[in-house]
């Protein structure tokens, strides 16, 4: 399945004085089977960018090719359904969407709404790869933690068996732990489950470690894309783009300007490997 | 929701704009008094004529102003409509299908119209005029004398501003969830009846949901400022009547001074 | 000197669950304090303890020599400020001007000195030129700026961070960490910051760490840091040089424990 941007524009409040384009000419290629991730500063289209990828958002020109689906800017397209199954939009705090007296009930709306079949057992399913086992099912949602509550609304979206996954923040507001089990989840989801992944995120270490592609958005406008390794390589790349490059980076940055010499290397064991082999030849 | 006028406020540079919020609260009233005097067709041709000055006074569109009588059209329709169907005083104008259209229908509903028209551009001017929070400002201040009454003033103007502070930031929670929801097969126009319900729910629990939450957050936030319900406060924005606001008051007066001795002798 | 000193606090929503249980700690007037914990591990709850929010089952709160009590509740929030974690939620006027006057005509501010004290605070958070806007136009970073300033000019001798980066954009996070930083720098204010940001540990005087409503640790971070694996078990980070001070140890490198990465730089880059 592939997902492409051929010059997308949208305005929002077109015809009004508050109008404001939030995409401005966007293309873009998304590989399928990959962890894509979304990044920029607040206001720079990243929301609105994913928002397309469903049709939630339609494009004002140009035009977005998902899987089989053409969607051309100013045209309504029709029949949205089964883009809507098949690209799962997670919202950021998408707890906040939970309605249901139980947690199965919840987990098969989705699904429900799609007129799927084995509804209960798809949302059983879809419980268990987010990490709820039998005794949660019957249990309110309301009743549950932050992070719990969350995963129920992953849930939610993974019963409805998208092919593509996309979360806007989906760690926003978790605690350390909590968010690297979360990413740790898409990782799995991606691997096991053959899910393109795609994510907006602002935690530079995230992207290191969890994501395969990187996604550059700035005022509206693609700055970069590229592989995670090669964007990481140089830290002054992520610096010029106006993002605080990981600690791995700025780690090996001051310790090359006193002397060390160093690989590409972006892994936490092979970097100590290299500083425990140069320490010791001078013990 | 962008094309309602009703209610809006423009922010402009006029004197109108700079009056007392109080001010054109009584002018409001004194005007509105003003229109149910019957003082027919000179006496609203008058009044009228005032509102549409003081439309221009405020730099605002004439046009804008009619706008926010759209809502309105269905509803004059149908009293239109029960006007004919009730009142059978005065001459026969027309018949159609049998019925006898009076011309005491066609007048009673042109006044009623005529005064709600002249109504609406009154409040229109107002709200578009006076920013929200002035206005619960000036309400709260004309509430101050009722306070003997136990009518809680204060309080009754804090609720209605936080009320208006929060509006846009549930607007934006309600689209949303309602994306959320879309993005799980959710659709308002179709289905059956049972899945409408369902939609619906699916809007209205999480909203609940985390306008409480909201509610709990400002409550704890309110408290943790020092906030006693009910303790004396001191006021920030306190609002001063300067020469114009007099004016605009005094003229009010006399329109309805006026409008009074038109319908006692000319109608 | 102590102060705020808590003492056997405890403290449950539901029976029998104790949320806070049996919770002594002391708070060092004028310093910077960090309280960590996971999720639920009853963090936010003593924030809310610590103002009077919420009331304890049993123990004593004592601030600057008062007991925390109906009778002095008042007088204790008038020392004791509170930032909270939700910048929309927090935020009660309809402009930034108003939103800074709100605590002041709580505390009966008269109101010809408003102006005067709304454009002093709202400077200190670099908010000045925003005094008309509406939080609508604000981004999560300045919000928490006008919070900080609508709590700074009530003049309090403590403030209380509950959360205030975590809902915040890395700027965002940044702005207010370096507002926090300056507070407790050029203003002698005592600073007690319940956070989830290792980093932001590192840099305060002491920290104390939650678990499950009780205290496992508290004392100095590079003290505190050390404790490495005892940290992760319990669902905490620790920070970045920490993670490589515990790699080279696997390695047979005798090293110190550093919470900073510029002060392990410094002493690698020394070896070689």
């Amino acid at each position: 399945m592939a997902i492409e941007f051929k010059n997308v524009s949208h305005t929002y409040s077109e015809g009004t004085p508050f109008k404001y384009t939030a995409l401005s000419n966007v293309s873009l290629n998304i590989k399928q089977g990959k962890i894509t991730a979304i990044i920029g500063e607040t206001g720079s289209g990243k929301s609105t960018l994913v928002q397309h990828l469903n049709a939630l958002l339609l494009p004002n020109s140009g035009e977005i090719l998902i899987n089989d689906k053409i969607i051309k800017g100013g045209e309504k397209p029709k029949n949205l359904k089964e883009l809507r199954r098949n690209v799962g939009l997670v919202f950021q705090f998408p707890e906040y969407q939970l309605f249901e007296e139980t947690i199965l009930k919840d987990v098969s709306f989705g699904p429900k709404n799609f007129e799927m079949d084995n509804i209960e057992e798809r949302a059983k399913q879809a419980l268990k790869m987010v990490g709820l086992d039998e005794t949660f099912f019957e249990r309110s949602p309301l009743e549950l933690s932050g992070g719990q509550k969350r995963r129920v609304a992953i849930a939610g979206i993974l019963a409805m068996d998208p092919s593509v996954i996309v979360l806007d923040e989906p760690t926003a507001g978790l605690d350390p732990e909590g968010a690297k089990s979360m990413m740790s989840l898409f990782k799995k989801l991606n691997t096991e489950y053959d899910k393109t992944i795609i994510i907006v995120t602002h935690d530079m270490e995230h992207v290191l470690s969890y994501c395969d592609e990187v996604v550059v958005m700035s005022k509206g406008i693609i700055r970069l894309t590229c592989d995670v390794d090669s964007f990481f390589k140089d830290g002054n790349l992520c610096r010029s783009l106006g993002i605080l490059p990981p600690n791995i980076v700025l780690l090996k940055e001051m310790l090359i300007s006193k002397g060390f010499k160093l690989s590409d290397t972006l892994n936490i064991n092979d970097l100590c490997d290299e500083i425990g082999r140069q320490v010791k030849s001078y013990e | 929701m962008s094309n309602m006028t009703l209610g809006k406020y423009i922010p402009l540079d006029s004197i109108i704009h700079k009056m007392d919020p109080r001010a054109k609260i009584i002018a409001m009233l004194l005007l509105v008094t003003a229109i149910f005097f019957p003082s027919g067709w000179l006496g609203y041709g008058i009044i009228g004529c005032c509102i549409i000055f003081t439309v221009f006074l405020a730099k605002l569109n004439l046009k804008f102003v009619l706008k926010s009588m759209k809502p309105m059209i269905t509803m004059m329709f149908f009293l239109f409509i029960i006007n004919v169907l009730v009142i059978k005083s005065g001459d026969v104008l027309f018949t159609i299908f049998n019925l006898s259209v009076y011309s005491d229908a066609v007048f009673q509903t042109l006044y009623i119209i005529v005064r709600l028209i002249l109504m609406i551009m009154i409040t229109t001017t107002l709200t578009a005029t006076t920013k929200p929070l002035d206005l619960t400002l000036g309400i709260e201040d004309l509430l101050i004398p009722l306070k003997r009454f136990k009518v809680p003033a204060h309080e009754i103007a804090m609720l209605i501003s936080i009320a208006l502070r929060f509006i846009p930031d549930l607007i934006d929670e309600t689209q949303r969830i309602m994306k959320a929801q879309a993005s799980r097969g959710v659709d308002i126009q179709e289905g059956k009846f049972k899945e409408k319900i369902m939609a619906i729910l699916s809007l209205i629990v999480p909203l609940f949901v985390s306008a409480l939450q909201r509610a709990e957050d400002l409550a704890n936030a309110m408290e943790a400022r020092g906030f006693v319900p009910g303790a004396k406060r001191t006021r920030y924005k306190v609002l001063k009547m300067k020469y114009y606001d007099y004016i605009l008051i005094t003229s009010s007066i006399f329109l309805v001074l006026l409008m009074w001795f038109i319908s006692r002798f000319y109608a | 000197m102590n102060i705020v000193e808590v003492k056997n606090l405890n403290f449950s929503y539901e029976e029998n669950v104790l949320v806070i249980n049996n919770v002594s700690f002391n708070i060092e007037k004028g310093k910077y304090t960090t309280i960590i914990g996971h999720n639920g591990s009853g963090k936010s709850t003593i924030a809310k303890l610590l103002i009077g929010l919420l009331n304890r089952n049993d123990g004593d709160i004592i601030v600057d020599g008062d007991l925390l009590n109906e009778e002095n509740l008042m007088k204790i929030r008038n020392k004791v400020g509170i930032v909270f974690q939700n910048p929309d939620n927090q935020f009660i006027g309809s402009t930034v001007r108003d939103d800074i006057a709100f605590g002041l005509e709580n505390h009966l501010v008269e109101q010809k000195d408003m102006d005067k004290i709304i454009e002093e605070f709202s400077s200190r958070v670099k908010m000045s030129d925003y005094l008309n806007s509406e939080p609508t136009r604000l981004s999560g970073g300045q919000k928490q700026r006008v919070a900080i300033a609508g709590v700074l000019a009530m003049k309090p001798d403590i403030i209380i961070f509950d959360e205030a980066t975590s809902m915040l954009d890395p700027q965002g996070k940044e702005e207010i960490k370096n507002v926090i930083m300056n507070l407790h720098d050029n203003e002698n204010l005592t600073i007690v910051s319940i956070t989830h940001d290792i980093e932001e540990v590192a840099k305060s005087d002491k920290v104390i760490v939650l678990n499950k409503g009780e205290i496992l640790f508290e004392g100095n971070p590079v003290d505190v840091m050390s404790k490495g694996k005892e940290l992760n078990d319990i669902g905490l980070d620790m920070p970045y040089s920490m993670k490589i001070v515990e790699e080279l140890k696997k390695r047979n490198i005798d090293i110190e424990n550093y919470v900073t990465m510029e002060s392990l730089v410094e002493d690698l880059g020394n070896r070689i």
